[in-house]
């Protein structure tokens, strides 16, 4: 079991989202957040207004999945949150221990 | 779902039907079970009715599918009610079904239907399973009329869908690896026929449609075969999968196909003949399906009718855009009129008539042999064929039988699809595709690409030739053996029956025999090294000929796919198609006197340096390096080296970057104090910065230097360029200096690439040892899966026999990686004993584990 981090444009969270429940993952989580990388200070218009700050918005989305799926979430999250420009955001992937379902301790497998 | 595949039996088509009506019941004792008996949800003015939606109200639901339910109510939910859907939905998520639910009265059911396509295409497949009958009925009711008002805008979303679809899933990677429900060709297809014969037509069932007379023909039934055979395969991937997997990936291909029962042979493997028949009922689907929503739309939404009026003598008349005859009855007439049609509306880019098309097939079924042999017929048939206006018309002949008609051995490679990630239609589509991009090449709408080929074109003796070969370059494939010898082969045989003359066939023979010759070369072969050359020129010979083999290999390459048809490549076959020429016309780069050029070139070198550095000091620069360089090297490189060269300071090495228009590569001019290995230390550090070596030449010099010259794809960051070029320098320096662990990095980005999961393909592994390939050096031809470190091991296993790489040129993309290597012993020589020919196999051999 893997965890996929990814952080990505505010507006491309339907799309990377009903294009990765497609590939069958269980289930999403989903915040807001803030930041930066290597462009620090390179303006940036979000919702109609200009930034010139270091800390941009941004939306972080966890899946926990199978290993044999990691690689195609991971393409399927690059190709629905590119946009070319700077600031389409990061994907991480993490190994996952162990899973719990809390309402009827199933665990790994059954629990994603 | 695996206790439910196993009750079932894993064989027959009548499983998703079957299991849609175990879940019914299944789902009934849940509800039953969580209070919602079918006598509390029948009473009067409290009912509630459970409908099955989308797939599993079409009784198609495969063991992964999703199962949606709608609970339908009138006015307000009875309390308790709530709780009791609850329950019941609790306990079928524990049994782990992907349920989906949703709970409403019936106006908002419609309401939402009217206003989201997707609510409303699951909708439109509502079955009862449980409760309320009147409430059923009254949904019904409600529902119908409210489609019919607004059949217009539900046109036009329907559209919207379709056009999606087909941008999203018309992409070349949904080829290979198919998407049963929502590819083209695949369920959606069918649903979408579906869909439109209720909204438009008021059917409930798709086979009602041939009530209508200009859907009398058509043929529902062979489609609604073709549907069940795909959802059979689709549940079963499911059930292998053990997730709903609509997508046929390749890894899953092969236990597939021996799960279907399909088996190896001589021929086709198992895979190839279970993708065969895949394909063959995709496309069927996909033909019926752009039929059938043509005519629909020609119905709902006709356009204005602009038709070209025919002569009154014509046997023809056009009929809403399509070619029919004028006075009725094909069947009293003789089969030819069926050639005639077809040529005419090749001509004059229309259509065929359905009611024609459909008793025209009776026909060639029937009388098909005759036809083949009356006068006349062939010489249509190669007017049509050799001169394809218009490709529909084609398509439709290959529909219909007609091409396999006059040409059988065309039947093999139907729906052949080979287990090769390059091509993107199976082989008799890409036959046909090829023929339609020589004559788009001949139209000029390839002149953006380059307006090389439609000169070329122009330039061509007898155009027909080169249609006959693009139909015909592929003919030899699903014999299992190499595929243009057996096409070579066939050839004389084929082109006789069609009373193609001597002459004609004898070019035809040639360019199928040889239709991979230019493709091979340009990628694996120094095009700078005279040899190479020489010898295709040698096997062409004729100026007519290498132009009609450079179309067909531009072509073929255009029709295969994106790996195939990358502008590097394009731009390789071009630089061959060059110097061939050259050497065809005379202005041959091989002069039995090569000094006489050696000294030339070296004269216009001191020329142009000459106001910069002393002559003394170019020329003992000269005299350190070998006199091939002279030969192989362009100008401006030399110069650039030279120039390099006499600058060098205590810096281990100076380049030059240049961005190589046309293709996203930069040619890297490099001058550097050489060292044991080298080469393998330059290709690790582009590999632990994400660049690709496309190619290498590397020229030793006397006093220690080396001129390389180095070909790579761009750095991946086009806004970071030049900060990425810094870091390739940094990382060099610091590997001269053994300052860079360049095989633990090497290892760790291997290990950590997302593709370790992929089984390993090793029969795609090649190596092949040649010493006639060059005067100078023996060839070694390396073919392999796509690894991070493969190209480094290569290079450091090479180095470590002893052997000199001169000259490399790599062709890699995510599947695969073929390399050539130009090699000589450390004394200079070629390879030839017996036992260093078996290490340098070993040796290569170990780097593939």
């Amino acid at each position: 079991m893997k965890k996929i981090e990814a952080i990505i444009k505010p507006f491309k969270l339907d799309d990377v989202k009903d294009a990765i429940l497609k590939l069958g993952v269980g289930g999403i989580t989903m915040t807001e957040v803030k930041g930066f990388g290597r462009q620090k200070g390179h303006k940036e218009i979000y919702r109609g207004a200009e930034y010139v700050v270091d800390f941009l918005p941004k939306i972080k989305i966890e899946v926990v999945v199978a290993t044999e799926l990691v690689a195609r979430v991971v393409d399927t999250i690059k190709e629905h949150a590119y946009t070319g420009q700077i600031g389409d955001g990061k994907i991480f992937i993490l190994p996952v221990e162990k899973a719990i379902r809390i309402r009827t301790g199933e665990e790994d497998r059954d629990a994603i | 779902m695996n206790e439910g595949a196993a009750s079932l039996g894993a064989s027959g088509f009548g499983v998703p039907r079957r299991y849609s009506d175990l879940m019914d019941r299944f789902i009934s004792s849940v509800l039953c079970g969580a209070g919602l008996s079918e006598g509390a949800m029948s009473g009067k003015g409290k009912g509630l009715a459970v409908l099955a939606l989308g797939s599993y109200g079409r009784r198609e639901l495969c063991f992964g599918s999703d199962v949606d339910l709608l609970v339908l109510h009138q006015g307000r939910l009875m309390p308790g009610s709530e709780e009791k859907i609850s329950r019941g939905l609790y306990e079928l998520w524990d049994a782990k079904l992907e349920v989906g639910h949703a709970v409403m009265t019936i106006p908002e059911c419609i309401r939402l239907a009217m206003s989201d396509f997707k609510v409303l295409s699951s909708v439109l497949d509502a079955r009862r399973v449980m409760g309320s009958h009147e409430i059923d009925q009254l949904f019904q009711t409600a529902f119908s009329p409210r489609l019919d008002r607004e059949r217009q805008t539900l046109l036009r979303q329907l559209l919207v869908y379709a056009q999606r679809r087909e941008e999203r899933y018309g992409k070349e990677d949904f080829f290979v690896e198919p998407d049963l429900k929502e590819g083209l060709g695949g369920l959606r297809d069918f649903h979408f026929m579906s869909w439109m014969a209720r909204i438009y037509f008021k059917c409930r069932n798709l086979r009602e449609i041939r009530r209508f007379a200009l859907f009398s023909h058509f043929d529902v039934g062979r489609l609604t075969h073709s549907k069940r055979f795909l959802l059979h395969v689709r549940n079963q991937l499911h059930s292998m999968a053990g997730r709903r997997e609509d997508r046929l990936l390749m890894d899953l291909q092969q236990e597939l196909a021996y799960r279907l029962g399909y088996g190896d042979d001589r021929s086709l493997t198992a895979v190839e003949k279970f993708m065969q028949q895949v394909y063959l009922h995709l496309n069927r689907i996909r033909y019926g399906y752009e039929l059938f929503a043509a005519k629909t739309l020609d119905i709902v939404d006709p356009g204005p009718s602009e038709e070209p009026v025919l002569e009154k003598t014509s046997e023809f008349q056009v009929f809403k855009g399509n070619l029919v005859l004028r006075k009725e009855g094909l069947s009293e007439k003789s089969p030819l009129v069926i050639m005639r049609a077809f040529d005419e509306a090749n001509r004059r880019g229309l259509f065929l008539g359905s009611g024609f098309v459909w008793e025209a097939r009776k026909r060639l079924a029937a009388d098909g042999k005759a036809l083949a042999h009356m006068k006349g017929a062939k010489d249509l048939f190669l007017g049509m064929i050799l001169n394809p206006a218009n490709p529909r018309i084609i398509r439709l002949a290959l529909e219909v039988g007609l091409i396999d008609l006059f040409i059988p051995e065309f039947r093999r490679i139907r729906n052949l699809a080979l287990s090769d990630v390059y091509h993107v239609e199976t082989v008799d589509l890409h036959s046909l595709r090829t023929m339609e991009v020589i004559a788009g090449i001949s139209k000029g709408l390839q002149d953006d690409r380059s307006p090389l080929y439609r000169k070329v074109f122009t330039e061509l003796v007898h155009p027909p030739h080169l249609f006959l070969a693009g139909l015909l370059h592929d003919i030899g494939k699903g014999y299992g053996d190499d595929h243009a010898v057996k096409g070579a082969e066939m050839i004389p045989r084929i082109l006789k029956r069609l009373d193609v003359d001597g002459e004609g066939a004898r070019k035809v023979s040639f360019l199928v025999t040889h239709h991979l010759l230019l493709a091979r070369i340009s990628q694996r072969r120094d095009l700078s090294d005279e040899k190479t050359v020489v010898q295709v020129a040698q096997t062409i010979q004729d100026r007519d000929l290498l132009n009609m083999l450079f179309l067909l290999t531009i072509a073929d390459s255009l029709a295969t796919g994106p790996l195939a048809r990358t502008d590097w490549k394009l731009m390789l076959l071009t630089e061959l198609y060059f110097k061939v020429r050259k050497v065809l016309e005379g202005e041959s780069l091989a002069t039995p006197d090569a000094t006489n050029r050696i000294e030339s070139r070296k004269r216009e070198l001191l020329q142009a340096l000459a106001a910069e550095y002393p002559t003394s000091a170019l020329q003992e620069l000269m005299e350190q390096v070998s006199s091939r360089y002279f030969l192989i090297m362009p100008p401006e490189i030399m110069t650039a080296h030279f120039r390099m060269a006499l600058n060098l300071g205590p810096e281990p090495f100076s380049w030059v970057l240049q961005k190589i228009e046309g293709a996203p590569v930069t040619r890297m001019t490099l001058c550097i104090r050489d060292r044991p290995g080298l080469f393998s230390k330059m290709v690790g550090v582009f590999a632990i910065n994400n660049i690709k070596v496309l190619s290498a030449n590397i020229q030793t010099l006397k006093n220690g230097l080396a001129f390389d010259v180095y070909e790579v794809t761009n750095p991946l960051d086009p806004f970071r360029e030049n900060e990425k070029w810094d870091q390739v320098r940094d990382e060099i320096n610091m590997v001269l200096d053994d300052r860079l662990p360049l095989d633990d990095l090497i290892h760790e980005k291997g290990r950590m690439s997302l593709g370790a999961e992929k089984s390993r393909r090793s029969r795609d592994r090649k190596i092949k040892i040649e010493n006639a390939a060059s005067d100078f050096f023996t060839v070694i031809e390396v073919s392999a899966e796509e690894r991070t470190d493969l190209l480094y091991e290569l290079a450091k296993t090479l180095h470590g026999l002893g052997l000199d790489i001169r000259f490399a040129k790599v062709n890699s993309d995510r599947e695969k990686m073929q390399g050539v290597f130009y090699v000589r012993t450390g004394e200079g020589q070629k390879v030839t004993q017996e036992e260093a020919l078996r290490a340098v196999r070993e040796g290569i051999l170990q780097v593939f584990c």
